[in-house]
């Protein structure tokens, strides 16, 4: 009897020990399987590949995946990427740079110098040429030892090059071409398989043969949204794994699966550019005007609980050497306002008629930026400015863009530069302009004067992100070397992907 | 104006007066009507606007009043939260409110919903984003100063992509908690829709009128300021005046109407007339046709012709009057008959008076040359030869003017019915003219485009004869004197005229009045028998002529001779 109660018992426990160990934790069903596919989210509808004219978070996030620079800042310590050491600065006006051998692009096809050399010329005529300083000439060459190299040829010393060529502007396309959604040939960890705008989504999968090892991840798919409670709708259901707008759709939800989040430094600048659709947006002074007229501190809760820090600037308030007032810009300076308004009203009677009517466009697949422009609008209107808010998809917010035929738009300006007078060159470069001042201070002046654009705010990134996520490691960088820059992982908080 | 003119006129007239008399009538009465009727519908209008918007506002302040209690989750959450988190709301809570706000605002039929925390920044705005997170130090004030009664402000709200400013009525409240405090300030928008439950008929017209003058919401039709205008303050919350709504009744419908009375009246004045033409026509003309018959045979009757009988068919007074003249006809034709009779009898008296003295006339004579000779021969006078050839001579020439008074007188009395034919009188004159070349010199004015005549050629060249006779006895042979015969149509008639002047003495009016008398002469001495121009009066009589006798330019005597046209009949 004792025997068949113990038999029982153990069958009984056996069961019960078979059925716990198959189903195993409940939570672990849902949990994204080592090598499979993440679904993430981009900031709004990328537009671009090109390494050279990219200024949108999403688009520099791709460029970032897809394409490999020379260097890379990590941490405090820029460390050798594409190139196999740190430059050779013997002789500093003819640095030369190694480049690793063996690296292959998405097609199959090797790296050569003649890659960095065409990408980087490329940049140099753009009107990010900035970001190549003194750089007079570049050139490849083979070394004795058989190592392709390239030759920097500088007007001035620049021990400060190999952090240039870690910006993503610098990235590498095969033959410096221009990449397009359907050849994006790169050597980065990921390649592109597909854009599709019905879907809202950019997939990548991971190339095989990266140099740096191929990543956990087989792909990874990042959507967009039109509003922002969808994509938090996602999160929260379960169907992606990262959010940058929250991680519930509405208050007194849930996630699904157990949530943390990270946080980058305000960097994403929101501003305001200025078109052609009449002779009022070509001047300087009624660019001044806009930006007296808004109150920023009521932008300050926007978003989705990111950091906000208004600004006038487009140089990020933090990384300013002085310490500017943070009240700069919080309320509107209406002195300032009808000091500039009597100034133009001679010429645009419009303006003390209250008769002026402008034209603001946004870009529907950033869903803050339509109530940006409503507060520009509700600030102007203040002045017997009238606004009308037109919301345009992404490319037929780009294409206006390139006709000039609008009077304001909001537009968002990720500047990966660790110097602020890229930053400020970068500004003129989004309104058209080649600006020759080089020391800081002019620039600040020439910026202050002209207003190529009027900066809103910079804006933080922060992502939820599921907590038993893998392949993804986010790392924010927070250090600064010289306390002056910052590395791109601040702003781009994709991470890294981990490598096998 | 012909009678059956004159007739139809006063039918039509009859008609017309009451026509128009009805339109003048009808216009008055509706004027009058409706001015009434505007003003009453003026007043009731004018006490529904204020019951209406009391109504709103009260309805407002309610609403409002039951969002600000603790229970409330969407004010008294938020105080509460406010309370937990020290002051400044996390980002879920913030969530949490904007998404009660959408909700709240759709569920309270509100257009306009602020919630401000202690600081008066704005927590919650779901009608107008760009609000939140902004200072809302003015809207607090607001709240405060409109101790919780409702006002009107002028509110910025998104309209169709844009910025617009609309009226609004608010209420706020504010509920308060130690150190902290929530306001809220909701609102319902003044606009067309409210003004469509005052709007109760087509002609009242309503609209709202900023205090700056500018319109905010028009009349459905055109604004005319004139008549009674009721106005309606909408003050903010400082008293001010924001804007006011003005109502008046417009009389527009009255020139409408008055002008389809107008055309009404005008159409049936139209056909009033037409309709009474025609029955004046035919009333007239039946009338008018037993009168016309009557005027035809009084003008026959005028003309001589007594047999002429009117045709009666009516059995009316002109049926009566027209019995009464066929009667009278007849009594006349009788008494014409017999005074005809009479007059001939009296002519033939006269004639034979006449006759009987032209004929004793030379009959003493006769005699007393006959009983000369019957003395002288009884005697054996001895110059009895020269006697006897004296007195015979005397009875020769008196027989022989026996003979002539006798030839006349049948002549006279014989006279035929004139055998009419077609006559140029011009030819007739010169032919007579002719016979007196180079005896008498004789002046001819002829018309030469003188109508032919009907006439007897042979009496009427008698009567011209007769005519240059006597113009001829008249001026005598002295030097200058003359004979003008003159031809012409007479103007507005049927008739020729045939003068014949003289410049002889003329003659008296005595003796004009008995010139046609048969045997009246001037002319004894002459010979004269006085029937010449008898004969020619008779001439002229027997062709419905006349004949006159008057002073002549030349200084003599005309004698002017008026005869018918050929007729075309």
């Amino acid at each position: 009897m004792v025997t068949k109660l113990t038999l029982a018992i153990a069958t009984l426990a056996m069961m019960w020990a078979a059925m716990w160990t198959a189903s195993g934790d409940a939570s672990a069903e849902g949990r994204p399987k080592y090598g499979s596919s993440i679904t993430g989210t981009l900031l709004e509808e990328p537009l671009s590949l090109d390494p050279v004219s990219v200024r949108t978070h999403s688009d520099l996030v791709l460029v970032s995946m897809v394409f490999d620079t020379l260097y890379r800042i990590k941490g405090d310590v820029v460390v050798p990427h594409l190139a196999s050491a740190l430059p050779d600065e013997s002789d500093p006006l003819h640095v030369r740079i190694s480049l690793r051998p063996g690296v292959l692009f998405s097609n199959g096809r090797k790296l050569k110098a003649d890659d960095v050399v065409r990408s980087l010329e490329r940049l140099r005529r753009s009107n990010r040429y900035f970001y190549m300083g003194a750089v007079v000439s570049i050139e490849s060459v083979v070394a004795d030892t058989g190592v392709e190299e390239i030759v920097f040829t500088l007007r001035r010393a620049d021990p400060r090059l190999s952090i240039r060529l870690s910006d993503v502007h610098t990235s590498v396309s095969a033959q410096g071409r221009v990449p397009t959604w359907r050849r994006a040939i790169g050597t980065g960890p990921f390649h592109v398989v597909e854009r599709s705008s019905a879907r809202r989504e950019v997939r990548l999968k991971a190339s095989e043969k990266h140099f740096a090892g191929r990543t956990y991840l087989d792909e990874l798919k990042l959507r967009w949204h039109d509003d922002k409670s969808s994509e938090a709708r996602q999160y929260e259901s379960g169907s992606a794994q990262l959010s940058s707008r929250g991680s519930i759709a509405f208050a007194g939800h849930q996630p699904k699966y157990r949530t943390k989040n990270i946080q980058s430094r305000a960097r994403i600048l929101t501003y305001l550019g200025f078109g052609k659709a009449q002779p009022l947006d070509q001047e300087a002074e009624f660019r001044a005007i806009v930006s007296a007229a808004i109150g920023r501190a009521g932008m300050m809760k926007m978003g989705s609980g990111e950091e906000i820090v208004p600004s006038t600037s487009p140089v990020p308030t933090e990384t300013q050497r002085r310490r500017v007032s943070r009240k700069a810009g919080l309320t509107p300076d209406l002195q300032r306002v009808t000091t500039l308004m009597k100034s133009l009203i001679p010429r645009y009677p419009a303006l003390k008629l209250g008769s002026l009517s402008l034209e603001l466009i946004v870009n529907s697949s950033r869903p803050d930026d339509a109530a940006i422009g409503a507060k520009v609008a509700a600030a102007l209107f203040a002045f017997g400015i009238r606004t009308r808010i037109v919301s345009l998809s992404a490319s037929a917010f780009a294409r206006r863009l390139r006709t000039g035929a609008y009077d304001i738009y909001v537009g968002q300006l990720v500047d990966s530069s660790v110097f602020a007078s890229d930053t400020l060159r970068a500004a003129f470069a989004v309104s058209g302009q080649r600006v020759v001042a080089n020391s800081l201070a002019s620039l600040k002046t020439r910026f202050e004067r002209d207003y190529p654009i009027v900066p809103l705010f910079h804006r933080s990134l922060r992502v939820h992100y599921r907590g038993d996520l893998q392949g993804v490691r986010f790392a924010p960088h927070f250090g600064a070397v010289g306390g002056t820059w910052l590395g791109f992982d601040d702003i781009h908080l994709i991470g890294e992907p981990e490598k096998n | 104006m012909q009678l059956r003119g004159r007739f139809t006129l006063w039918f039509v007239l009859a008609a017309l007066v009451p026509i128009a008399a009805a339109a003048l009538v009808s216009r008055a009465i509706l004027t009058s009507t409706l001015r009434d009727d505007a003003e009453k519908a003026r007043k009731t209008s004018e006490e529904e606007m204020r019951r209406t918007l009391h109504e709103m506002s009260e309805d407002l302040s309610q609403t409002v009043s039951g969002l600000a209690v603790r229970e409330d989750p969407y004010v008294g959450g938020v105080l509460l939260d406010l309370e937990t988190y020290t002051g400044d709301l996390p980002e879920l809570s913030s969530k949490r409110v904007q998404e009660t706000g959408r909700g709240l605002i759709r569920q309270l039929s509100l257009d306009m919903l602020y919630l401000l925390d202690h600081r008066f920044r704005v927590l919650d705005s779901p009608h107008y984003a760009p609000a939140i997170g902004e200072d809302g130090a003015k809207i607090g004030k607001r709240i405060k100063t409109s101790a919780e009664t409702a006002f009107y402000h002028m509110e910025e709200v998104f309209v169709d992509n844009h910025i617009s400013r609309v009226l609004m009525l608010e209420s706020g409240r504010q509920l308060s908690e130690g150190d902290y405090s929530v306001a809220v300030v909701g609102g319902r928008r003044i606009d067309a829709s409210v003004l469509e439950r005052i709007r109760s008929a087509d002609n009242l017209h309503v609209r709202i009128v900023l205090a700056s003058g500018e319109v905010l919401v028009p009349s459905r039709k055109e604004w005319q300021d004139e008549g009674e205008i009721s106005s309606y303050a909408l003050s903010g919350v400082d008293g001010k005046l924001v804007a006011k709504v003005e109502l008046r009744v417009s009389n527009d419908a009255l020139p409408v109407l008055l002008e389809q009375i107008s055309l009404y009246s005008l159409v049936l004045a139209l056909a009033a007339i037409v309709v009474t033409l025609l029955l004046g026509f035919i009333v007239s003309r039946r009338i008018t046709r037993d009168l016309d018959a009557l005027v035809e045979a009084t003008q026959a009757a005028a003309r001589g012709d007594l047999d002429h009988q009117v045709e009666i068919r009516s059995n009316d007074e002109i049926g009566a009057v027209g019995e009464a003249f066929n009667t009278m006809m007849e009594d006349l034709e009788e008494s014409k008959e017999r005074l005809g009779m009479a007059e001939r009898v009296a002519a033939w008296q006269e004639i034979a008076r006449r006759l009987a003295h032209e004929i004793k006339n030379p009959l003493t004579p006769i005699q007393m040359s006959m009983e000369t000779l019957r003395k002288t021969y009884a005697k054996k006078h001895p110059s009895f030869d020269e006697i006897f050839e004296e007195s015979t001579a005397t009875v020769l020439e008196e027989a022989a003017r026996l003979k002539r008074i006798v030839a006349e007188f049948s002549e006279f009395a014989r006279m035929p019915k004139p055998s009419k034919s077609e006559l140029s009188l011009n030819e007739l004159v010169r032919s007579q003219v002719a016979l007196y070349q180079g005896s008498v010199d004789i002046e001819k004015h002829l018309d030469e485009e003188l109508p032919t005549i009907e006439a007897d050629k042979d009496t009427v060249s008698q009567l011209l004869l007769n005519l240059i006779e006597n113009a001829r006895d008249a001026i005598g042979e002295s030097e200058g004197a003359r004979i003008v015969i003159t031809t012409a149509r007479l103007p507005k008639s049927d008739s020729v005229i045939l003068y014949v002047d003289d410049n002889g003495p003329g003659i008296s009016a005595d003796i004009k009045e008995k010139l046609f008398t048969p045997y009246f002469t001037t002319k004894h001495a002459h010979g004269g028998t006085g029937l010449g121009l008898a004969i020619a009066h008779r001439i002229v009589s027997d062709h419905r002529g006349k004949i006159m006798v008057g002073d002549s330019p030349l200084g003599g005597a005309r004698f002017s001779v008026e005869l018918p046209i050929l007729s075309e009949d």
